[in-house]
């Protein structure tokens, strides 16, 4: 079923084009930068055509960047001056996710801003760009390398929309940082959720990080309903039954007390006799100095997202590497 | 090492003299125990356990007379009425009844003489109509029951009735013991200690139990003669026939004998509560009861007349009776439920309660 939806999303970001980008309504920047000269002009536009889509279905800004030469000496460094200083992003928390290929140095990388910090994992991005920059870029198949790289934001988007739809707890943890200033936005709950694994990365590079787990779902007003039923049951159950015992009157006594003769003298001798005592002991468990924080190494690395901070105070998630 | 036949308080098991600790020691527990106090254990619970309850019921003087004559007809018993001279019907334990004809109140003097002759009597506090009130105001509030049911045509057979009561009193003495267990805990830096110390607790009580009333009429149901108590004997008169008059009234037909053993239950039982709410529950972590022994001493036993009106409600073929006490106005009696009615009740809490339910946890949710 979900297939079914990813493929009919796909479709219909190919072929409709009928809903107003608001992206391009707030800038007119473009969302393929082929400095490198690796597209044609068809292919350029085709890959134009299909972050602006994105963006109308998804509100996350995706652009593509090739160069010869960059500015920034680390890879990662250039892609977030690229979107901070570009101004690219959608919204007020500039939503966005920029992928830049440095032929020169054969690197690549990624920069996620925004709810798109949370929206892709670590490992989502690694993915991401392993696979197209392995499976293409090295080959110089730059067109399906990006449509590729596209298609897997699509598909990651599309999942999280799903997993909303249905209702399905995203994951149980909750957001937390671990750097200094500890600020990590409980932002993209509200929109997607975190559903995706990550990997360890290779973010950020000598930049500030920080970890951001998946915030947990917030149940739905639907979610309460089977809930009020059962409580709803059972206060029926108790006053029904407390209705229908005080149709019966008709009882046993249990007991004598009305008949106690309360002027007279209540005598009672209280006695207590100490018998015997024991003592047992219980070994007590050492609490680990330093406890895992994810017992599930696996788990936890599917689901974080390392969070840096650029030259320009903002704060990104991103992935790099070469081919 | 010698063993002897006294059982571990704690779990049970033979204790067992241990020459090296010169204690007794429990080889399932390891709990050890000196002489002095497992002698003193042994001597309370045998002295509690191996005497049996005891209910000392003083003998009346009341002797057996012979039977009050009566013509005989076709088998039956059959008085003449002092008033009209007409024939009678009565069965073997009916004492006062109305004349079938002139409708005046007959007294079988026979049947409450010699040792029918009763003690006491509470003469009737309430009337017809006030009992009828009593009923109606019963019946309401009740929401399950059925529209119509309460209508005064309904109401068959209202009849006021002298029903015999055995009335005990006795001094209670008594003795209840408990095993109790007292629970410490602490820790170190490696060990959590639970300190479990046991003891016996016991708890002698001495009190009164005052009239006690037990049904001596197989006729009457004994449920519902209990369920209209209490009945306050600081109005109860001498017996005179006079206030049987316009009354029924029955002489008893199940002997105090049979009767006292109902007695002593719910003596033994009030004096077994008593004596537990003496017991400070929140000194010991766990308090079980483990036996207990009454004496009744100086036990009084009364032969009373009390007042109770019988009635039976006819509804939709179905007949329902009721008991209502004569001097209190208690009515006791199982009222007919409306299952439509029940089920428009269920299904209206059901929906309230779970919107209001739903409500809360949504306006928690925000």
């Amino acid at each position: 079923m979900k297939k079914i939806r990813f493929m009919a999303a796909l479709l219909c970001l190919f072929l409709v084009n009928v809903i107003p980008v608001s992206a391009s309504e707030e800038v007119s920047l473009p969302k393929v930068v082929d400095n490198a000269e690796l597209l044609s002009d068809a292919e350029e536009a085709e890959l134009t055509k299909l972050t602006n889509d994105i963006a109308a279905v998804y509100q996350i800004d995706v652009v593509l960047v090739t160069e010869n030469e960059r500015q920034e000496a680390d890879i990662q460094a250039e892609a977030d001056m690229l979107f901070d200083s570009n101004g690219y992003g959608i919204g007020d928390k500039k939503d966005g996710v920029l992928f830049v290929l440095d032929m020169k140095n054969r690197e690549w990388a990624i920069s996620t801003h925004g709810d798109a910090i949370t929206l892709f994992s670590d490992y989502d991005l690694n993915s991401l760009g392993q696979t197209a920059a392995q499976s293409y870029f090295a080959n110089g198949q730059y067109r399906d390398g990006f449509i590729t790289y596209v298609a897997g934001i699509v598909h990651i988007c599309e999942e999280k929309l799903n997993s909303q739809v249905d209702g399905q707890s995203a994951g149980d943890e909750s957001t937390e940082a671990n750097a200094a200033d500890g600020s990590a936005e409980p932002n993209a709950a509200d929109k997607f959720e975190k559903n995706q694994p990550s990997n360890s990365g290779t973010a950020g590079g000598n930049q500030t990080q920080e970890k951001v787990k998946t915030p947990s779902e917030p149940k739905t007003p639907v979610d309460y309903i089977a809930s009020a039923l059962v409580c709803g049951l059972i206060i029926t159950i108790i006053c029904m039954k407390v209705m229908k015992s005080r149709m019966k009157t008709a009882y046993k006594q249990m007991n004598a007390n009305v008949y106690q003769n309360k002027d007279a003298s209540l005598q009672i001798r209280k006695n207590e006799v100490f018998l015997t005592s024991s003592i047992t002991k219980v070994p007590v468990k050492q609490k680990d100095p330093d406890p895992p924080r994810h017992p599930d190494p696996q788990r936890h690395s599917r689901t974080t997202t390392t969070v840096h901070t650029s030259d320009n105070g903002e704060r990104h998630g991103g992935a790099s590497g070469k081919f | 090492m010698s063993t002897k036949g006294y059982k571990c308080p704690c779990c049970g098991g033979n204790l067992v003299f241990s020459s090296e600790i010169q204690k007794l020691r429990c080889p399932s527990c390891g709990n050890e125990i000196d002489m002095d106090t497992i002698r003193q254990y042994a001597e309370i619970v045998e002295s509690v356990e191996e005497q049996k309850d005891t209910f000392d019921w003083e003998e009346d003087s009341r002797g057996s007379q012979g039977e009050w004559k009566a013509r005989e007809k076709d088998g039956r018993k059959v008085y003449t009425c002092p008033s009209c001279g007409g024939d009678v019907d009565a069965d073997q334990t009916t004492a006062a009844t109305k004349c079938p004809y002139c409708d005046s109140p007959v007294i079988l003097p026979g049947q409450v003489s010699g040792e029918f002759h009763p003690d006491l009597i509470i003469p009737f506090q309430l009337d017809q109509d006030a009992v009828k009130e009593v009923f109606k105001e019963y019946c309401k509030g009740k929401k399950l029951l059925p529209r119509g049911f309460w209508s005064e045509h309904n109401i068959k057979e209202i009849t006021g009735v002298y029903a015999p009561f055995w009335m005990f009193s006795c001094r209670a003495k008594g003795a209840v013991i408990y095993d109790a267990e007292k629970i410490k805990k602490w820790r170190d830096d490696y060990y959590e200690y639970t300190q479990s110390d046991l003891y016996l607790v016991t708890r002698e009580g001495d009190m009164f139990f005052e009239y006690v009333p037990v049904d001596g009429s197989v006729e009457l149901d004994d449920t519902y003669m209990e369920a209209i108590e209490p009945f306050g004997m600081e109005m109860a008169e001498k017996f005179e026939e006079g206030y049987l008059s316009g009354y029924e009234a029955f002489k008893y037909d199940v002997p105090k004998e049979k009767c006292r053993r109902r007695a002593e239950e719910r003596i033994k039982s009030s004096f077994e509560d008593t004596i537990n709410q003496s017991v400070n529950k929140n000194e010991y972590q766990t308090i079980i009861q483990k036996s207990s022994r009454i004496d009744c001493k100086n036990g009084r036993v009364q032969y009373a007349l009390l007042p109770v009106w019988t009635f039976n409600v006819k509804y939709k073929d179905k007949t329902y009776s009721y008991a209502v006490n004569g001097q209190t106005g208690k009515v006791a009696g199982n009222l007919p439920v409306d299952r439509g009615v029940f089920w428009k009740f269920a299904l209206g809490v059901f929906a309230g309660s779970s919107v209001i339910i739903y409500l809360l946890m949504i306006l928690l949710l925000l």
